[in-house]
């Protein structure tokens, strides 16, 4: 019965990412942004927190090509390591609706071999929630790789 | 023709770089460091052929023709000027120009220069960098920086 906690985050109405208990940091709710010309699709704004410039990814866009269709204004902030500069870094994850925090058991873990096609690249793990497939994301991949919507 | 001395400051994190200058393109404002900028010259001085992709024309400058190019408010391509841009900049390093409504000196210089995070890195991109400074009303403001190589890069690439 071992496992560890994780936050679901609805990245829109019918799909929820993971992240680790101590990844997400912080919730902002309706921050205001800048957004800046010709950055990649999934990451057209930033905005301040903490003395920061906190790049927004909207996930959504970035696996199913299409923006989070809400009048939501929430984004999560993460922290995750970046191994190049031995510092942590933070980024923010656009999301449908507010975040949940749920103790994933050992046994509801899944390969992420099982994961759809598209959530492959962006994953460390995968668990079931019910009939609910959800992929923890890496997140330091999603914030350090440049070009995550060429295809591979 | 304007000559520009580039003036040498510390910035609020230590970090030593020119002045900055603010190009207004529209009712966007960018920056780019004093010692990017060879010169400026009048609109009436552009020559209109449009020898190259995505000119606008050319300015002659010492026996040499620099290509001048028009980047909108979102950072795209126009060959075609708008009644309002008038001041094109030649740039220093690069045998280039762009034009712009108007151009000044940033009127402060504590601000820190950022990185763009790596997840908004593209190539297809004329951003060098961030500086973020307080406006007049006291509140953060976020300034993209352009550069003559990172505009070099974007040119070269489109």
């Amino acid at each position: 019965m071992n496992g560890a906690d994780a936050w679901l985050l609805p990245i829109d109405s019918a799909t929820r990412i993971a992240v680790g208990r101590l990844e997400l940091v912080h919730i902002v709710e309706s921050p205001e942004y800048f957004e800046v010309p010709k950055t990649p699709n999934y990451c057209t704004r930033v905005f301040f927190w903490n003395g920061r410039i906190i790049p927004i990814i909207d996930v959504s866009v970035l696996v199913n090509k299409s923006p989070i269709n809400s009048r939501a204004n929430i984004v999560a902030i993460a922290n995750y390591l970046n191994e190049r500069t031995q510092e942590y870094e933070y980024g923010g994850i656009r999301l449908h609706d507010t975040p949940v925090l749920k103790r994933i058991l050992n046994e509801d873990g899944i390969q992420p071999s099982e994961l759809p096609e598209k959530w492959k690249r962006l994953s460390v793990a995968a668990f079931k929630n019910k009939a609910e497939i959800v992929p923890i994301i890496d997140v330091s991949e999603i914030f350090l790789k440049r070009g995550l919507s060429r295809p591979h | 023709m304007m000559n520009q001395t580039a003036k040498q400051v510390t910035t609020l994190d230590g970090l030593s770089m020119n002045q900055l200058m603010v190009m207004s393109i529209g009712q966007k404002n960018y920056y780019i460091a004093q010692e990017d900028i060879s010169t400026f010259e009048s609109i009436h001085e552009l020559g209109l052929d449009k020898e190259i992709d995505n000119t606008v024309g050319y300015i002659s400058e010492q026996g040499k023709k620099i290509p001048v190019y028009y980047l909108s408010p979102t950072l795209d391509f126009v060959t075609d000027i708008p009644e309002s841009t008038k001041i094109c900049v030649i740039l220093n390093h690069i045998n280039m120009a762009l034009m712009c409504d108007e151009i000044r000196v940033m009127n402060t210089v504590n601000y820190k220069i950022m990185s763009i995070p790596e997840c908004m890195y593209s190539d297809n991109s004329p951003l060098d960098s961030f500086c973020v400074f307080k406006n007049n009303s006291g509140e953060e403001v976020l300034g993209m920086i352009l550069s003559a190589h990172s505009i070099q890069r974007y040119i070269e690439q489109c």
